[in-house]
């Protein structure tokens, strides 16, 4: 069941479009991931659905209720602030109670749900200090418990790890992902960091330019990029040009690009748009021999433990390459191919 | 090394020059302070021949020290707490909107500043008399001195409401609180060292000013300056001038360096939540 739509908005600030034309699903108790670069618009997306900015057209919609007039202190939602927004003269106790004392919740109910949420959060240490007195990882707990103890709709996430180190990050976004299970809430996740929008979401939407690029599960955002910027910004990919596509038998088409002739299978009817064939490193098969043979010299070698990266000049065009195969020397030439399915065929934006 | 000696150089200058505008003066009042009448102090003594408390008793029980005192810290802490209040709608404006020729109005409110102080007081006082306020001694004083002293605080305000986190109003706002919590939890921590600072400087300004308080308050409103200026006019008995210098200017130090501790209480971890252990 849809919690929340998101109708057709549009934002300017002065000449800048930052939405244009932005509409959105969401379904009770799902996670999903606003992905893009930065100035792709997805904060102003989160804000718009918080009520902190209006948008200059569209509306929302929670639980089928018209809110896009509603100021943020009445919408039932709950942000989750890339600085986590404790008030530093309140104890951990005071901030996560904050809400419930606001929203004036009856102390009975009130002291049940705060006791689950520091329960579930493991934050019965720390009620008395001050959040200056917490690490990166422990503040972060306590502004989720303060979001989700008034047991909000929807709660918002605004890049909630970036202030962490890396092996904070890990552990903080599985907590989170776990947070969001136990309690069946349903998120919003805005990042920029592709490895997290992959690791948590149900679905990640892809932004660009204050447009939805790409909106799907994580698995096949990555395996069936649409478009040129879905390929190159989610994960790594080899992008070429291609011209003079040729239709064979049983839905095969045969393309020049710049590392030669590729053959690949598409089911779809080509387009003016669709100019590029892209594939994922890891789906080179070193030393085969199939349809799609390519030799190239090797420039540079990075191993990595598990798997080896390659960087391959073929006419002075660099491709990666990434094998589980060992024992690779700087400038020999290598021979591997790529199965027709797993070249893909990309549109232009 | 040469960044060295020059650090030593300038240090040494700098206990100098404190030397010579601070502890001199300050040593030479209290000694004045002490001087009894009995003996005179005279320039081939280093310090007085006989010290007492005569002079301070004979302040204390002979002028009007004793209104004066009342008047002054009556006065000063009234005026800080109406500048105050004064300063915040248009500090408000100021740090936390964005508008055309913002930074021109900030500069235009700073302009009483550079006017010189006489010429000021006497255009205030005039503006005062002429609306007939003058006969409320006590309260056109107020207001002439929160007129005057305003630029001080709604500059420190304006510093103060910029640094309010625009994430912790959102944060109180998201979870419901009302506009008096939103201020609670989010304005006022972060607000504070600029209240203190405000205060402590309005303060200072309004109990050491005389122009104003001379003209509006003479003669029967009397505070320490016009005090002060009266004992140095016809009558000039520098040990009477040196016990009120002392008066009037250990409080405020002592009020300062109180203050200096309370602006150090409110550290930046505590307003603005960072500081990660």
């Amino acid at each position: 069941m849809s919690i929340l739509k998101v109708k057709n908005l549009f934002k300017s600030y002065g000449k800048i479009e930052v939405l244009k034309n932005f509409s959105l699903d969401i379904d009770s108790t799902e996670f999903v991931s606003l992905l893009g670069p930065s100035g792709c618009g997805k904060t102003t997306v989160l804000k718009i659905i918080s009520g902190f900015i209006s948008p200059d057209k569209g509306t929302v919609f929670i639980e089928d209720i018209d809110v896009s007039n509603t100021p943020p202190e009445k919408r039932n939602t709950a942000m989750c602030f890339q600085s986590y927004a404790l008030f530093p003269h309140l104890t951990v106790e005071d901030n996560i109670k904050f809400g419930l004392y606001e929203k004036k919740i009856p102390k009975n109910k009130s002291k049940d749900l705060f006791e689950e949420a520091i329960e579930h959060l493991s934050l019965s240490q720390e009620l008395g200090k001050y959040p200056n007195e917490l690490s990166g990882g422990q503040q972060q707990r306590v502004a989720l418990g303060r979001a989700l103890v008034t047991r909000p709709k929807i709660i918002l996430f605004d890049e909630p790890l970036s202030n962490l180190d890396a092996i904070l990050r890990g552990t903080v976004r599985n907590e989170i992902k776990r947070i969001q299970s136990e309690f069946k809430l349903t998120a919003i996740y805005v990042t920029h960091d592709q490895s997290e929008a992959l690791s948590i979401s149900d679905r990640v939407l892809l932004m660009k330019e204050g447009e939805i690029n790409q909106i799907d599960t994580p698995e096949k955002i990555y395996d069936n990029p649409i478009s040129y910027f879905s390929a190159s910004f989610v994960g790594i990919s080899n992008i070429h040009h291609f011209k003079n596509p040729k239709k064979l038998e049983n839905n095969f088409i045969e393309v020049d690009t710049n590392v030669g002739k590729l053959k690949l299978f598409y089911k779809n009817n080509l387009t003016d748009k669709n100019i590029y064939v892209s594939w994922r490193p890891e789906k080179a098969e070193v030393g085969e021999q199939r349809e799609n043979t390519l030799f190239g010299r090797i420039k540079s070698i990075a191993f990595q433990g598990a798997f080896t990266e390659l960087e391959v000049a073929i006419k002075n065009i660099k491709i990666k390459i990434i094998t589980q195969k060992r024992g690779f020397k700087i400038n020999e030439e290598i021979k591997f191919g790529i199965k027709p399915e797993n070249l893909l065929v990309l549109e232009q934006s | 090394m040469i960044a060295k000696s020059l650090h030593r150089i300038l240090f040494i200058s700098m206990i100098i020059i404190g030397v010579i505008w601070i502890v001199v003066p300050f040593i030479m009042a209290i000694l004045w302070s002490l001087v009894d009448p009995a003996e005179p102090w005279t320039v081939d003594l280093v310090t007085p021949p006989v010290m007492s408390f005569y002079r301070w008793t004979y302040m204390w029980e002979s002028s009007n020290l004793k209104d004066a005192l009342f008047n002054s810290y009556l006065l000063a802490p009234t005026v800080s707490i109406i500048t105050l209040i004064f300063s915040i709608p248009t500090a408000y404006v100021f740090g936390r909107y964005n508008f055309v020729g913002k930074e021109i109005a900030k500069l235009l409110c700073l302009l009483p500043l550079v006017t010189p102080y006489f010429v000021l007081s006497v255009f205030l006082t005039a503006t005062i008399i002429s609306f007939g306020l003058s006969e409320y001694r006590v309260a056109a004083i107020v207001l002439a001195h929160a007129v005057m002293f305003l630029p001080y605080a709604i500059r420190i305000m304006t510093v103060g409401f910029e640094q309010v986190s625009q994430e912790h109003i959102d944060a109180a706002r998201d979870l419901s609180a009302t506009t008096f919590s939103r201020w609670r939890v989010a304005y006022f921590p972060a607000l504070r060292p600029a209240f203190f600072a405000s205060i402590l400087i309005v303060f200072i300004q309004s109990i050491e000013e005389f122009a104003v308080a001379f003209i509006l308050g003479s003669p029967t409103f009397v505070t320490i300056p016009t005090l002060l200026f009266s004992t140095m006019g016809q009558d000039f008995v520098r040990p009477n001038a040196a016990v009120l210098s002392l008066i009037l200017v250990v409080p405020n130090v002592v009020l300062m360096l109180f203050l200096e501790k309370l602006l150090r209480t409110a550290n930046p971890a505590m307003i603005s939540g960072k500081g990660l252990k």
